[in-house]
């Protein structure tokens, strides 16, 4: 009988905190566990009491990354139970705030944390060394992002211009023709940026996970009907009934499941499940980058990025280009008791919000389920495969194939925790 | 003061992280000296916003709050003086990787200066501890001095030039 124990002390280009232990006797895995040890925040629990118009500055909070997606789906609950549907223009700003958060957070995981991965690199310095080019497109094509976000938002990191109904202020027609000239540039980077992941070398997997995501008449971003790729779809307010958290004994963040069996959330779902509201031109760069109208190989996630990056650059350049001013930047919301269910597509994937307001306007109860906590089952099962597939590799070259198994899925543990140190026990 | 030279100051660090918000604190105090030359960058959200800051420049000179001395400690030095993890944010801004990133792409600054005051407390809300607070004047005249050296050199320079 033979064992083997690899560790790892952190997990580096991950957001958070985290660690991995996997223990091999005979070649064979016996436990896979991604270890959060980032302290839990305890967002729901402080959010009672608070007044319903807080939670979208608060949970804004959870995440420097994707603060958007925190503030839009919380709005997006408290609206809903306070019975308000907003204006289609401040829907529309909405979606392009949001692109901005996509182009952002995409173009920072792809260059920053995901690239070096496929070119043998530490990190993006590395990469700069021999392909000062490519990088240079992708901090440009990240500041893009950065200036939607600060233009609509109000600065980049954690907007400060979101509130329940739309915006405390709406940008000028002006301004936003200004940051169209920008998002035309943009998109020529996004583009080159599709050709560029597409010439990586990509190792064989493909993923079994039942795909979850939201789907509409546009690709899904800033809200939408839950679509599954298996079982049948259920309404947003049963969310619960269907997606569990429970606490295991190795994390700090909540394992969710999807009616018991493990899934996954983020870009490969959202692409496969909604890939005719793809815009052509998504479509047609898609294709030649060597993608189906499914992609079940999370090492290609990072293709599939880059492609909703050319979507969402697109679509933030057709709403600004058709925009005027809304004839008023927010709809009242008025407080009223019941339940709300807010959903929209972080990059990471969905992210689902709910909250209980009293008679007094308060906050009594509160549910966040991130994308990260939702996707763990599905990074433990894929290290599981890599671990078997792999199990011949020298401890190094493994650990590696495990770190870059975990990076397919861009986790978010500050997220997660409301992620690493990698341990490979072989014996 | 006059600087003919290209100098940005950038203050680093969250102002509701307590003593984490004194590069800024620096840098605004600065900024409002007025110098002709000088610009001075505060909200520096992310790493790489620093890369457009500094680009082109003749001199920065980087505000940071540092951990492990006594508190209100002023420290000037350059880049290599300073071992991480010494410098702290709260956004994890990592000054060094970013001077490496800044260099590999032609847009690094011709000088890198680094101010530290060590902090006592980076607890979450606003204002700096008393200790940091009584170093601020120590830390503006550093990076004053810094400016004032590298303005010195300059027209000692071009007056020999001329000569």
């Amino acid at each position: 009988m033979s064992t083997r124990t690899i560790r790892v002390g952190a997990l580096t280009r991950v957001e958070g905190e985290g660690a991995l232990h996997v223990e091999l006797r005979d070649g064979v895995p016996e436990r896979v566990e991604l270890n959060i040890y980032e302290p839990p925040r305890f967002f729901e629990a402080f959010l009672r009491g608070r007044s319903y118009t807080e939670p979208p500055d608060l949970t804004a909070r959870i995440c420097g990354i994707c603060p958007v997606a925190y503030q839009i789906s919380a709005c997006n609950a408290i609206e809903d139970a306070c019975g308000v549907s907003l204006d289609t223009e401040l829907i529309a700003l909405r979606r392009a705030l949001y692109c901005g958060e996509w182009i952002h957070s995409h173009a920072l995981h792809i260059y920053m944390l995901h690239a070096p991965d496929f070119l043998g690199a530490p990190d993006i310095i590395s990469v700069a060394r021999n392909h000062r080019a490519a990088v240079e497109c992708g901090l440009a094509l990240k500041k893009a992002g950065n200036r939607l976000m600060e233009l609509i938002g109000g600065r980049s990191i954690h907007p400060v211009n979101v509130r329940l109904g739309g915006f405390y202020s709406v940008p000028s027609r002006a301004d936003m023709t200004a940051m169209s000239e920008e998002l035309r540039v943009a998109l020529d980077n996004a583009l080159a940026t599709v050709t560029w992941v597409a010439g990586f070398d990509f190792p064989d997997l493909e993923i079994e996970h039942e795909f979850l995501a939201l789907t509409g008449e546009r690709y899904a971003i800033e809200d939408g009907e839950i679509i599954r790729s298996a079982g049948p779809a259920f309404d947003i307010a049963n969310f619960s009934e269907h997606v569990c958290e429970t606490q295991v004994a190795h994390s700090t963040a909540l394992h969710a499941t999807l009616d018991g069996r493990r899934h996954l959330t983020g870009p490969l779902a959202r692409y496969a499940l909604n890939y005719d509201t793809l815009s052509p031109l998504a479509r047609e760069v898609a294709t030649a980058a060597g993608l189906g109208r499914e992609c079940r190989n999370p090492f290609r996630s990072i293709v599939v990025r880059a492609v909703e990056v050319v979507y969402a650059v697109e679509e933030a350049l057709r709403i600004l280009e058709g925009y005027q001013p809304p004839s008023r930047p927010y709809v009242e919301v008025e407080s009223r008791p019941g339940v709300g269910h807010g959903v929209s597509e972080a990059p990471r994937g969905l992210l689902y919000h709910r909250y209980e307001i009293d008679e007094a306007g308060l906050v009594t109860s509160a549910l966040i389920v991130p994308p990260t906590s939702q996707n763990q089952g599905a990074i433990e099962d894929d290290l599981t495969r890599v671990v078997v597939a792999d199990g011949g590799l020298d401890d190094a070259a493994l650990t590696t194939m495990c770190e870059r198994a975990i990076r397919n899925y861009d986790p978010c543990i500050s997220c997660a925790t409301h992620f690493l140190t990698l341990t490979v026990d072989r014996r | 003061m006059t600087v003919t030279a290209d100098v940005v100051v950038i203050g680093i660090g969250n102002p509701y992280r307590r003593d984490d918000g004194v590069g800024p604190a620096v840098a605004a105090a600065v900024a409002a000296l007025g110098l002709r030359g000088v610009r001075v960058v505060t909200s520096v959200a992310e790493p790489t916003a620093i890369l457009d800051a500094w680009a082109g420049a003749a001199l920065a000179v980087v505000v940071d709050a540092a951990a492990g001395g006594t508190p209100g400690r002023v420290r000037v030095g350059t880049l290599e003086d300073f071992v991480e993890p010494v410098l702290v944010s709260s956004h994890d801004v990592n000054v060094r990787q970013t001077y490496e990133l800044a260099a590999v792409l032609g847009r690094a600054p011709a000088e890198l200066m680094v101010v530290t005051v060590d902090v006592a407390d980076v607890g979450h809300g606003e204002g700096c501890s008393p200790a940091v607070v009584a170093a601020l004047p120590a830390a503006v005249r550093a990076v004053l001095s810094v400016i004032g050296d590298r303005a010195l050199q300059c027209a000692e320079k071009t007056a020999y030039q001329q000569s």
